[in-house]
């Protein structure tokens, strides 16, 4: 313990004075406690943090709610701390003792309108009380009905995501050798309801688990306890444990409400493999089975998952690109091979200006990248030239590989959808598009050669998750860029019409490219509230196949007039003028932000038939 | 342990009870200072445990009702 080192006060003249001040200042002291936990100065974070004004730039906010049997209040300031660092500003609403069922009745009663988030802890020892150390028949049953019906009246009623907490093992511990022997015993009725609760829960997509039993695992449950915490006050936990709850927790709510990383780029030397080729030659390079090349093939499995998981790879590496490629082609030992890279820049430029040039080549932001290094020169450059950039400083040394695999931030997500998997094909049958284009004569026999069929659907349930997603990570050809959760769309759905466009061609089937939600439906005008194409579709104009849809949707429904808006962000400048170009009119200008309007049309005006296989469904 | 235990104890009490600029830390206890309910004082707790490694007992827990009986509390673990 040293002197008061850079305590998150706000200036001495007063608070900080902007949004964008405050966002730095709480970042920063969230940042600080990573390497030096502390209760004092995270519960002093939590206090200032309330001082906030409730947006703050370059935070997302994001209402939690906690249903709990146990004394939770003395985690919060950590958990606050834990989700600064992901970004996201929570304001806490915590419900009282063990009433799960009135919230699930009435979630209003929480917080009005509902949380975002609604966490559920169920502390087993105060949920079965003197049972647990005799179990009656129907223990697991009956803990599972009372969780399922607490859930399904919260989604229900709240367009919430519900984080499920699954039963720690007790805070104190007992008779554990006659437990390893008897499957009736409460130790394994609990490992029973939390399989249980997985195999019930999963396919909910409005669900999350959190594995208090991993996470108490990893840390070690005798250090994670402190029973005498929970006798004196019904709260389970050891003070020490807690920011390892918070980043738990923390990964969650921003896998759910922050848009996700997309893409790393590594860098070669010392990173993908031990050494540097130039000048130790492809012979005395470490990678294969032996110590230290395991820990980097270690390090390209890892990749390898991750691109089968839909992220795309890159390298950025000062090398002579012939002798990467080569190297990464011939060698016996290698996990990657040059054909799971999307892009490369291997060459001795500056590694910066490469970065903004694959960000530009793969269609994807800055804000998407994660960028490995093992230079902490590169990383420093990096993290100050492209703030939005996730950098991560690869290990000096092999043995801290497998730790750093198990830190890296920006590649946790809580599920894999099947969109994600088909992204990755669809970026490999790329490069025989590319060539195609180039010996086609003009677009529209280009377009025409690709065989283009186009499925446009509406209000189809299970593309829920896809399309919250497209809107998460949408950022240039977007509309409005309105973030949504599944729950949003959900209701959405409930409220209006969601459009979702799926695109096939003779090389690949890219899944659900394009969305629209148009709300107002049941009134004169419609309005489109979103519209957006995920960049793999750029370039074959199907956005206004999309676009005729919903003008035609307008013209059967009666409507009289559609309206939509254009607001500009720092990356969608290339859809400011998508409506005027599609023949709407525009009828007011502000700041950042232009309307439009346009008459509905019959569908004998859509136009691009002769160019695409278009089928409509649920219309 | 380096600095003075009464002021990293002041720095605690200060970041959990929300304390401003210019409350005397010294002289406050339990009922004098309307911020020191009953999760504050679970908070003050594990502050000072965390802060000067050491656990109390519930009973100790319970009678440290002012800044005073904290920081005697902490010179006799010291």
């Amino acid at each position: 313990m040293g002197e008061v080192s850079a305590s998150p006060e706000p200036p001495a003249d007063g608070h900080p004075s902007s949004p964008a001040e405050w966002g730095a200042i709480l970042r920063r002291a969230a940042a600080e406690l990573v390497g030096a936990p502390s209760h004092a100065k995270a519960n002093e974070l939590f206090g200032l943090g309330r001082q906030a004004p409730a947006a703050v730039e370059g935070l997302r906010s994001v209402n939690v709610g906690i249903l709990r049997n146990a004394t939770v209040e003395p985690w919060l300031p950590e958990l606050y701390a834990a989700l600064l660092n992901e970004g996201i500003k929570a304001e806490f609403s915590v419900g009282d003792f063990a009433v799960y069922e009135r919230y699930a009745a009435s979630p209003r009663e929480l917080r009005d309108p509902p949380p975002d988030i609604i966490l559920l802890y169920f502390e087993p020892a105060s949920l079965v009380g003197d049972a647990r150390h005799d179990p009656p028949e129907k223990t697991a049953e009956s803990i599972l009905a009372r969780v399922d019906a607490v859930v399904t009246g919260l989604l229900n009623g709240t367009a919430a995501t519900i984080v499920v907490s699954n039963l720690a093992p007790d805070p104190i511990r007992f008779h554990q050798l006659h437990a390893d022997q008897d499957p009736g015993s409460w130790p394994q009725l609990r490992r029973q309801v939390n399989a249980a609760l997985l195999e019930r829960l999963h396919a909910q997509p409005r669900v999350a688990i959190l594995d208090l039993g991993r996470i108490v695992a990893e840390y070690g449950a005798a250090r994670a306890f402190d029973p005498r915490m929970y006798l004196m006050a019904r709260n389970p936990f050891a003070v020490d444990f807690l920011p390892r709850l918070g980043r738990a927790f923390a990964a969650i709510v921003a896998a759910v409400a922050a848009p996700p990383r997309k893409c790393v780029v590594v860098d070669c030397d010392n990173t993908l493999w031990g050494g540097v080729l130039g000048e130790d030659g492809p012979e005395r390079v470490a990678i294969g089975t032996d110590y230290p090349g395991e820990a980097y093939r270690e390090f390209q499995q890892f990749l390898a998952g991750l691109g089968r998981r839909g992220f795309l790879l890159a390298i950025n590496s000062k090398n002579n690109e012939d002798d990467v490629l080569s190297f990464l082609a011939e060698s016996p030992d290698m996990v990657l091979r040059p054909g799971d890279f999307t892009a490369h820049r291997i060459n001795w430029e500056d590694k910066g200006q490469n970065l903004a040039e694959l960000a530009e080549e793969m269609n994807i932001g800055l804000d998407s990248m994660i960028f490995v290094d093992d230079s902490p020169v590169e990383c420093a450059r990096i993290c100050s030239a492209f703030p939005e950039v996730l950098v991560e400083q690869f290990p000096a040394n092999p043995a801290d590989i497998p730790g750093f695999i198990g830190r890296m931030g920006g590649t946790q997500r809580l599920r894999v959808e099947a969109e994600d998997l088909k992204r990755a094909q669809s970026l490999r049958a790329n490069a025989g598009r590319e060539s195609l284009k180039r010996s086609a004569p003009d677009p529209e026999t280009f377009l025409r050669s690709l065989e283009i069929r186009l499925v446009i659907e509406r209000q189809n349930r299970a593309a829920i998750p896809r399309v919250s997603q497209l809107t998460q990570r949408t950022n240039q050809f977007n509309l409005t860029t309105k973030r949504y959760t599944p729950g949003d769309i959900e209701r959405l759905m409930d409220d209006g019409i969601v459009y979702t466009m799926s695109m096939g061609d003779r090389f690949s089937d890219y899944g659900i490219v394009g969305v629209a939600i148009v709300t107002d439906i049941r009134t004169h005008s419609w309005e489109i509230d979103s519209f957006m194409l995920s960049c793999r579709a750029f370039g074959r104009n199907i956005e206004r196949e999309l676009l005729a849809a919903v003008l035609a949707d307008a013209a059967d429904a009666g409507a009289g007039i559609v309206r939509a808006r254009y607001a500009a962000t720092a990356k969608n400048g290339m859809t400011r003028d998508f409506f005027p170009a599609n023949g709407f009119i525009r009828t007011e200008r502000t700041d950042g932000e232009t309307r439009f309007e346009a008459e509905p049309r019959d569908r004998s005006a859509e136009t691009g038939r002769e160019l695409y296989q278009v089928s409509h469904r649920g219309h | 342990m380096t600095g003075d235990a009464s002021q990293v104890l002041e720095r605690i009490f200060r970041s959990v009870l929300k304390a401003g600029p210019d409350t005397e830390i010294t002289t406050l206890s339990v009922d004098s200072h309307g911020g020191w309910d009953s999760i504050a004082h679970l908070n003050l707790i594990l502050a000072v445990e965390q802060e000067f490694r050491f656990m109390m007992t519930p009973e100790e827990a319970t009678a440290a009702r002012s800044f005073g009986d904290m920081l005697a509390l902490v010179e006799s673990r010291r």
